[in-house]
């Protein structure tokens, strides 16, 4: 059985017998080279104004065309099938196939593809703005940092969704913060005094309203401030849309279109939504972010070791590394407060708190402050354990703390220690030339226990010796050579015999240094160090401008 | 025995009249102290007839500051029901780490240990002794 297409010869005429084959449910037209519809068969609904033996209408010039450049190709004839022709008539979308007959008539068959193209031009609308959306997340996402986020925001949407955008943050005091692009220009961002109720649907926009219909709003009515600088041609019409965040609203997407283009479309008012919702997520996450961030700054301004220097002609020198872990406030602190003149004796704390992340650091918090309320009586150790172990106690946990105090008191050139270990490591002395002893106090841990009892040790620095405390976090640093090794007491002590006659940075770096080298990649525990030191010079001047120049420095 | 055994910290149990030994074997820390307490606090609640709570520390590797904080909440669960703690076996870390932070004394040490086996001990193996969390 052979199908019409491939028939040649005159004597095809007659299978196209309605009768025997039926309508076909094309549009089939026999056109002459002169362009003339020489038959017409099947759906020839579809095609107004054409009929047999006239000449085809103005608007299938195309297909005219197209009649002779086949009717012209007769070696093509009974070969592969000749390439379809696509053209528009009567508000239809036709894909034309021809096959030629041996006396240079062309049979069309004409297929009708509106609906697919409707649907490809649909598809590929989509497909653009699922590509925008997707660029947008990355974009929006890629920066958590709140002002990056509105400029991108307002890019992003003059430049696909509108011709100038402006991002509206929520008023932050009595200023709105304002972003505002248009496409092909850069973004601009000020803060403005500027009263949202201007502009219709923002109020309500920037509360988390839903959007205000374009229609609704008269371009004409726009405040100034809302217009950017570059966008040079009368505003044609505008959208007003909330971009939602996390509960709160995190601001107002307004997309303004010239006059010269067409207004916006339902499905560009819903798209605009679609991107608002993305941007609104983004820019809220990145506002809580900003927030979280100044939050934890505070807590670590607070909660960090204080950077140390002299005080009443003694040295001290601190070194604090936080634990490797994302927790970064730990459990180790130091402090040194001064005494309040030159001849009272400063206090120096270094602490170990158990346990780390926020329970660790706000014990640690605790802890500094109770030591600091209670420098009056600094000069009884025992006692000042014994009150803030009351403090710590409760019933609850037994979360502890072990601690180092040092009373430090410079009289001529040398400096008078009195030293107590609260279950701390004891601290170490290393002599101007190199011995290193341990100071032999000894005492229990504060917060855990009903009874606390230390006992409190005195030593001399003379001018070149240190006394080092220092937390568990360096003799419990793991690695060295074959990894997994304890740094250890006695490494700690070889390494301080090094350090005798050292200014107390110094020993600090070299201690510090070492236990980096040792820690290599691995991860580590706080480690923190004081160093206390008798300075070496003894020329005579006022050791910081407040004192008398008795002493030497 | 529990419910999903720590790899970093195994707890075996042994019982006799009047005493329920603990045997810790790996690290007692940040991520297993809390464990541990559970663990005591729940033969404390089965065993109210309980004298002397012994902790087997022949084995343990590890001691941070977190498995101290657990040994002294052992330790004042224990007194509050008129229960001993014993460390047993202490390796020379945790014999350091217990003098320094000044609670050595706390705990009653096994030198006057060995009640020998018998005299009211089970003659089961550990783990096929009741336990409490089971």
């Amino acid at each position: 059985m052979g199908s019409p297409k491939t028939e040649t010869g005159t004597s095809t005429k007659e299978r196209f017998d309605p009768a025997e084959w039926g309508r076909p449910p094309y549009a089939v037209l026999v056109v002459d080279r002169a362009g003339t519809a020489v038959r017409t068969e099947g759906e020839t609904t579809l095609l107004p104004g054409v009929e047999q033996g006239v000449p085809l209408p103005e608007g299938l010039s195309w297909l005219a065309g197209a009649t002779a450049a086949v009717a012209d190709d007769a070696v093509h004839q009974g070969g592969s099938p000749r390439p379809a022709v696509d053209g528009e008539f009567a508000g239809r979308r036709f894909e034309a196939h021809p096959t030629r007959r041996a006396d240079g008539e062309v049979v069309w068959w004409l297929v009708d593809h509106t609906a697919r193209y409707a649907a490809e031009e649909a598809l590929t609308a989509e497909r653009e703005r699922t590509r925008f959306l997707a660029e947008a997340s990355n974009v929006l996402l890629s920066s958590l940092n709140s002002e990056r986020c509105m400029a991108a925001t307002a890019r992003l949407a003059a430049g696909f969704l509108a011709d100038a955008a402006v991002v509206v943050a929520p008023a932050a005091g009595r200023r709105l913060p304002v972003t505002r692009a248009v496409q092909g220009q850069d973004v601009t961002q000020d803060m403005i005094v500027a009263d949202p109720s201007d502009v219709p649907g923002l109020a309500e926009a920037l509360r988390g309203f839903p959007p205000v219909p374009s229609r609704w709003i008269d371009p004409t009515s726009l405040p100034e401030w809302l217009v950017p600088d570059g966008f040079d041609t009368p505003v044609g019409s505008v959208v007003v849309t909330p971009l939602p965040g996390h509960g709160v609203p995190a601001g107002a997407l307004i997309l303004l279109r010239a006059d010269t283009r067409s207004g916006f479309s339902e499905t560009e008012e819903t798209f605009a939504r679609l991107f608002a919702a993305r941007a609104g997520a983004a820019l809220s996450a990145a506002r809580l972010y900003a927030e979280q961030h100044s939050i934890t700054r505070t807590l670590m301004r607070d909660l960090l070791p204080p950077r140390l220097h002299r005080v009443h002609g003694v040295e001290f020198a601190g070194g604090y590394r936080p634990s490797s872990s994302h927790e970064r406030v730990g459990g180790d602190f130091y402090d040194v407060h001064p005494g309040p003149t030159a001849s009272d004796p400063s206090l120096v704390v270094l602490g170990d708190v158990c346990g780390k992340g926020l329970d660790a650091a706000v014990l640690t918090g605790k802890i500094r402050n109770t030591l600091q309320a209670l420098m009056p009586m600094a000069d009884d150790h025992e006692r000042v354990l014994q009150l803030l172990n009351g403090a710590l106690l409760n019933a609850d946990n037994t979360r502890f703390a072990t601690l180092i105090l040092a009373s430090v008191l410079r009289t001529e050139n040398q400096v008078h220690l009195r030293l107590t270990s609260a279950g701390h490591p004891a601290p170490l002395v290393v002599r101007d030339d190199g011995r290193v002893e341990e100071v032999a106090t000894r005492g229990s841990l504060v917060g855990a226990l009903d009874q606390v009892s230390a006992r409190t040790v005195e030593t001399s620095l003379l001018p070149g010796d240190t006394c080092l405390l220092y937390t568990d976090g360096i003799t419990e640093a793991r690695g060295g050579p074959l990894g997994g090794e304890l740094f250890g007491e006695e490494r700690l002590k070889r390494a301080l015999a090094e350090c005798g006659g050292m200014p107390g940075d110094a020993v600090v770096e070299h201690i510090r240094m070492l236990t980096a080298q040792w820690l290599g990649d691995g991860g580590h525990d706080d480690l923190a160090v004081v160093a206390i030191t008798a300075p070496r010079t003894t020329h005579l001047s006022a050791v910081d401008g407040h004192t008398r120049g008795r002493y030497t420095a | 025995m529990t419910a999903l055994p720590s790899p970093l910290l195994t707890v075996t149990a042994e019982e006799g009249r009047g005493w329920v030994r603990l045997r810790l074997t790996g690290d007692l820390d940040y991520d297993t102290s809390h464990e541990l307490v559970v663990r005591a606090g729940d033969w404390l609640a089965v065993r109210p007839d309980l004298r002397d709570l012994r902790l087997g520390c022949a084995e343990l590797r590890l001691c941070d500051s977190m498995g101290v904080s657990a040994l002294l909440q052992i330790h004042r669960d224990a007194a509050a029901q008129g229960a001993r703690l014993h460390v047993e076996d202490a390796p020379p870390f945790l014999d350091r780490i217990m003098r320094i932070t000044g609670i050595d004394h706390l705990f009653a040490r096994q030198e006057e240990r060995r009640p020998a086996r018998g005299a009211g001990e089970a003659a089961l193996p550990p783990d096929q002794r009741p336990s409490p969390s089971s």
